[in-house]
């Protein structure tokens, strides 16, 4: 719920008043606002930068440092004001979130400064607005990188204490590290170059004897050509070889993209020795002899910018496939268009669709090798279209992709952070924010109980709700009797500190596994007349109204809660944030933890 | 190709429309409303004066024009009820709070309802239900008006509700609330009748009390 919105609240809840007449059970309690006091402006000094606010403003937020009693530790006695030693242009940042409810980043602003004012103030970054989270995570982003760098900078000057297996390791890793590393380095290099010179002049045609015609270089030299090649592939074994000895992990580093390079590039020749004398596989063998060609990938090793390219290639990788897929499907209806147009036409070279795909690639990419051309009028008419179009879809995609890319990955990264507002995975972020319980929060769900009250329904969240869909059972809990008897039984002794009714909502004990099985607290408790049926809670309200005051405040309770496959109703989890411990801590302070309901 | 024809004929269509959405604000945002001084305030509603600035503080605060239209106190409105559509009751409310029917609440509006509502006796508050209830303001809630003020709060349940809303919920409870209400059983409820029954009722006049303390 916003702040701004917040304001609003006393408003939705007198609008309440209408609801009244039409309700025919009674109403919850409201929660009371104990310590309430006038509203005050409170100075906060940053630095000798004086910020005036309202006490209310700051309170908005209680799981921060300004709206807890954590600013305390910060009041001057003498001169009434809270002081911090921080940097007042952040601070103004900070202080317009109270405001407003949204929090900007400034642009000039460094970001690893402004995380650390961030985490100071117990701001969690993710709250950042929409209309500034982009700009924030590409800094962050940048910053990130160049620490890495400046690590691995870092890391070869390490530690003197490295058995062999990581020096060696670290040797093929950082080839300047030591000089034997850069002679390694430097040695495959070279015969990775002849191994891929070789393969290249292997099909050159030699002179030619007076007898024969063209012959190859290879089969003139074959011994030659044989011996170079077999020192190669021994270079490259015994190089996998050792990699292989060295690897911290050698289960990861055969998975590796690299290693399978490598082996790629020398199987050839192992199979070839192998099956020299059958000539049945002699045409396998030559098809294996253009993996050879692999060799030069090797390279990759060595060049960065090989490195980056492959990465480069392989993130756009969604976006590429999108463009493959419609140029197939131009191609197909192209292709189809012209094999129909020159059927008639005789001696056409377009004898099938897949024929004319060649046609349509050739036409559409302006190639035009003319191999194939329309003779019909028809035929002719399409080509022309088909080559106009193929200059524009062929021409489209290269920005269309840079663009694409760019929205896409922006687009991911506000619905991943959405996501990670909705899920809350970080436990320091449920940890946050299951602290205190908000009055405005707790008012909030008290609102939306009157409503159900009022209907005599209750909230569920969707998958209980499709659950109780497809079982088809409705099941008639009247919603205004008188607690369910069998209920009462193992729970009456939960909340006798208690003294009225106790609605538990769900216990998933990570909040965030919403997809897991919706629990059903075992504890309910009615004392009054209400239906005993009060877990049900809109999305927001995780919490009991007043008992979660009573019950001090403690992090994540793990206590077990039985989670029953059939309804009634479960707290439901929606968008905002599940705030889950209150319901633990009743249970866990009534020490009732693995009762059983029904 | 064919396609990228069709969707570059279709953009500007879609562009008028968009600037249009745009003037239309920029014409909104000009109209703007002072409410009267706080004394005249103060005379006429039962807040004190630091409670009537906290509250025009929030109403300032989320419309800074000063005005409410309807638009926005739907927005606001089912901010509070993510789950269902309160936008129908919504409707009714701001009707309820626009006693002077002209399209828009401004503070006064805004603070003389909630004066009822929170400070107003019971007379009062009962008042203004029945206000809210009687669609047309004829001085009688028939059966049609119950019908479409039960629908509107069935509707800010939503969908996912423990047991599944059935589509005669709604009538079912207008039948019972006019089997309360309508003492004279001739289809509809005045504002004695409505008075009268409400006032019998201990659970009614509980939680007329309820929201006392919400300023």
């Amino acid at each position: 719920m916003a702040a701004g919105v917040a304001a609003w609240l006393p408003f939705a809840r007198a609008a309440a008043i209408g609801w009244m007449p039409v309700a025919n059970c009674p109403m919850p309690v409201a929660p009371r606002d104990h310590g309430k006091r006038q509203d005050e402006l409170i100075i906060l000094n940053v630095s000798g930068r004086r910020f005036q606010t309202w006490r209310t403003t700051l309170d908005r937020y209680p799981d921060t440092l300004l709206g807890s009693s954590e600013k305390e530790f910060f009041y001057n006695e003498e001169t009434k004001e809270y002081f911090f030693d921080r940097d007042p242009d952040a601070f103004r940042s900070i202080l317009n979130f109270y405001r407003t409810g949204k929090l900007h980043y400034p642009r000039h602003e460094c970001i690893s400064a402004y995380d650390e004012e961030l985490a100071f103030f117990g701001i969690i970054p993710e709250i950042i607005g929409d209309c500034c989270y982009e700009e924030y995570k590409d800094r962050k982003r940048e910053n990130a990188e160049r620490l890495m760098d400046d690590q691995e900078e870092n890391k070869d000057n390490k530690l003197p204490n490295m058995n062999f297996r990581e020096t060696m390791w670290r040797a093929f890793e950082n080839p300047h590290t030591s000089t034997m590393a850069l002679v390694f380095y430097y040695v495959t290099g070279f015969f990775i170059a002849i191994s891929v010179i070789t393969n290249v002049v292997e099909t050159v045609p030699c002179g030619s004897t007076p007898n024969q015609k063209d012959v190859p270089c290879g089969e003139r030299y074959t011994v030659a050509f044989f011996c170079m090649d077999t020192a190669c592939v021994m270079i490259f074994t015994v190089e996998y070889l050792m990699r292989l000895f060295a690897a911290p992990s050698r289960y990861r580093f055969m998975r590796s993209v690299m290693s399978i390079i490598d082996v790629v590039a020398i199987l050839p020749y192992y199979i070839g020795l192998v099956m020299t004398n059958n000539e049945d596989v002699s045409g396998a063998f030559v098809t294996l002899r253009v993996f050879r060609v692999f060799r030069i990938f090797k390279f990759s090793r060595h060049s960065q910018g090989l490195r980056i390219l492959g990465y480069t290639l392989k993130s756009c990788a969604s976006e590429l496939g999108f463009l493959l897929f419609s140029l197939t499907m131009a191609i197909i209806i192209f292709a189809t268009v012209m094999f129909y147009a020159e059927k008639g036409s005789s001696s056409s070279k377009f004898t099938s669709i897949p024929a004319s795909f060649w046609y349509t690639i050739v036409t559409m990419t302006t190639l035009g090798y003319g191999d194939m051309v329309p003779k019909t009028i028809a035929g002719k008419i399409f080509g022309s279209i088909c080559s106009l179009s193929g200059v524009l879809v062929i021409a489209l995609p290269v920005p269309v992709i840079v663009s694409n890319f760019s929205r896409i990955y922006h687009q991911n990264q506000r619905a991943d952070k959405r996501r990670a507002q909705k899920v809350q995975c970080s436990e320091e972020v449920e940890q946050h924010l299951s602290k205190t319980a908000s009055l405005l929060e707790s008012q909030h769900h008290h609102l939306l109980h009157c409503l159900e009250k009022t209907t005599a329904h209750e909230f569920v969240d969707e998958q209980l709700y499709e659950q109780n869909c497809r079982e088809g059972a409705v099941q008639s809990y009247p919603s205004c009797s008188p607690s369910l008897s069998s209920q009462e039984g193992p729970t009456g002794t939960c909340c006798t500190h208690q003294a009225r009714k106790n609605p538990l909502p769900d216990a998933s004990v990570p909040p965030t596994c919403q997809g897991a099985l919706q629990e059903l607290s075992a504890v309910h408790i009615q004392c009054s007349d209400q239906p005993a049926l009060s877990t049900s809670r809109s999305s927001l309200n995780m919490k009991l109204d007043d008992t979660s005051r009573l019950n001090c405040k403690s992090g994540l309770i793990t206590t077990a809660i039985i989670s029953i496959p059939t309804p009634p109703a479960v707290s439901p989890e929606g968008d905002s944030q599940p705030l889950t411990s209150p319901s633990m801590q009743t249970i866990a302070s009534s020490n009732a933890v693995k009762v059983s309901t029904l | 190709m064919g396609a990228l024809m069709v969707i570059f004929s279709l953009q500007p269509k879609q562009r008028n429309k968009r600037t249009d959405s745009v003037e239309d604000e920029l014409e909104l945002s000009a109209v703007r409303h002072r409410p009267e001084g706080l004394e005249q305030l103060e005379a006429q509603t039962r807040f004190t004066r630091k409670e009537l600035q906290v509250l025009y503080r929030g109403f300032k605060n989320e419309c800074p024009s000063g005005v409410v239209n309807e638009d926005t106190f739907k927005d606001i409105y089912s901010q509070f009820f993510p789950q269902g559509d309160a936008s129908t009751y919504a409707h009714f409310l701001f009707n309820a709070f626009d006693t002077d029917h002209n399209g828009s609440v401004s503070f006064e509006d805004f603070v003389m309802g909630l004066s009822i509502l929170l400070r107003g006796s019971v007379q009062e508050k009962l008042n203004w239900a029945f206000n809210l209830y009687d669609i047309n303001k004829d001085g009688y809630i028939t059966k049609e008006e119950m019908l479409d003020i039960m629908k509107a709060i069935y509707d800010m349940m939503g969908k996912c509700t423990y047991p599944i809303l059935k589509e005669e919920a709604p009538r079912q409870h207008v039948e019972i609330f006019f089997q309360k209400m309508d003492k004279n059983k001739d289809g509809v409820v005045t504002i004695d009748e409505f008075i009268d029954c409400c006032q019998n009722d201990e659970n009614i006049m509980r939680s007329m009390q309820l929201f006392e303390n919400v300023i």
